[in-house]
């Protein structure tokens, strides 16, 4: 195999003052490459390019054809993220479960003097939904039922394994009536999950818009992204 | 020499004057005249290969490309006589596309005024083009002009050393040296 050029001087003598024939030769090829690049800029400034229009699209075709399966993949989970993010009886479901602590300084019973009030309370605080609701309900009764005690049937009521959203969102709306201001915030929450999930889509926008109108609100973000899905 | 209107269009709108400036202007070193010419006439030229050899557009590109540099260089020479310039320089516009194409379709056969003089084929080392053209890039700018100056654009030293602004022939024979020692040690240094 013949060497390459640069080899082939290399292993020649070269005069001092002089370059050779060949590298003349190569001098001029790259001087060439110069000017043809400097012509093809000035001819590309009044329009005149090496591909005609059409070349061009067909030298792009791979990657346009890269980029059109980009963007149906970007559409496709684009789409995907949407569909899921905007199923409002999923959100709200994973908000539910995510009351564990009910807000606002549950009126948890003294162990003495108290003793099925505070047990409710430890019931539902330990998961088991169904001993707190079955503890809390003789003393929605009574007299003495504080807001807190209906929101801890309420919330019961959504969390056990057949929820009961109607009976949820009565004794929400009893809480309501009960509560002197201090859960009104929460309120609205709860019974925006609660119509959602009943498929009172009317009512949950009022109780959700509530929470969404009200920057301070702790899930006023929530409340403004189930809104969106609902809409 | 006819330098009549039918001369005109067969010299790329050129009268006989306008071609004796634009070649003297070449082996001065000064290209502007040439390119404004040339330039404006690359796409039809370039129109001509497509329509009657069917040529593809870049390929036809390429080709005009290629040919404006012999031409260019024929007429620094003094080997192109004025007359019918267009059908000269689509000659070797022509003969280059059939070489290309190892075609063997025949040229046409016109008359020209020279005896077509194409150059042999380029060295097709690019290795050693690209090496070259770094090692010509970092040169410095003196030495660039020098060496173009001389083996590009053949002027004589005279001129050279009027261009790069030295003081006397001598010196610039002395600089010429070192330039091509520079040139040659770079060189050789990023062939490793």
């Amino acid at each position: 195999m013949k060497a390459p050029l640069r080899e082939q001087l290399r292993a020649q003598s070269l005069p001092e003052d002089e370059l050779t024939d060949t590298e003349q030769q190569l001098l001029r090829q790259v001087l060439d490459q110069d000017l043809q690049a400097q012509w093809a800029k000035a001819l590309a400034e009044k329009g005149v390019h090496r591909q005609a229009p059409g070349n061009l699209i067909r030298r792009l075709r791979p990657w346009l054809a890269a980029a059109a399966v980009i963007l149906l993949l970007g559409f496709g989970i684009w789409w995907f993220m949407n569909t899921s993010q905007l199923d409002p009886l999923q959100m709200a479901a994973l908000e539910v479960e995510q009351l564990s602590v009910p807000g606002g300084g549950f009126q948890r019973g003294d162990v003495q003097t108290d003793p099925q009030r505070s047990a409710s309370y430890t019931a539902y605080e330990n998961g088991k939904f169904q001993d707190a609701l079955d503890g809390i309900t003789p003393l929605l009764a009574d007299s003495a039922a504080e807001a807190s005690d209906h929101i801890l049937a309420g919330l019961c009521n959504l969390k056990l394994p057949q929820p009961d959203y109607s009976t949820a969102i009565r004794h929400f709306l009893d809480a309501r009536n009960s509560d002197s201001g201090n859960y009104a915030d929460d309120l609205h929450w709860y019974l925006g999950l609660a119509y959602t999930l009943s498929g009172n889509k009317a009512n949950a926008l009022a109780e959700l818009n509530a929470v969404a109108n009200s920057p301070q609100s702790r899930n006023f973000r929530k409340a403004a992204e189930l809104i969106k899905a609902l809409e | 020499m006819n330098a009549g209107p039918v001369a005109l269009n067969k010299n790329f709108g050129l009268s006989e004057t306008e071609f004796q400036r634009l070649q003297e202007g070449l082996k001065q070193g000064n290209q502007q005249l040439f390119e404004q010419i040339f330039l404006s006439h690359f796409e039809r030229c370039r129109s001509l290969l497509v329509m009657k050899y069917s040529a593809r557009q870049h390929d036809a590109y390429d080709v005009v490309m290629w040919s404006l540099v012999q031409f260019r260089r024929l007429l620094m020479e003094g080997k192109v006589a004025y007359g019918n310039l267009e059908a000269y320089f689509m000659r070797i516009a022509v003969s280059k596309y059939l070489r290309d194409q190892k075609s063997e379709k025949e040229v046409p056969t016109e008359s020209f005024p020279e005896e077509l003089e194409l150059p042999a084929t380029y060295l097709e080392d690019e290795e050693t083009l690209a090496l070259l053209a770094k090692a010509f890039s970092r040169l410095g700018d003196i030495c660039r002009k020098l060496l173009k100056g001389f083996y590009y654009d053949k002027l004589d030293l005279k001129s050279i050393t009027v261009l790069i602004g030295d003081s006397s022939e001598a010196n610039t024979r002395q600089r010429k040296v070192r330039c091509i020692k520079e040139l040659r040690r770079v060189f050789f240094e990023l062939d490793g």
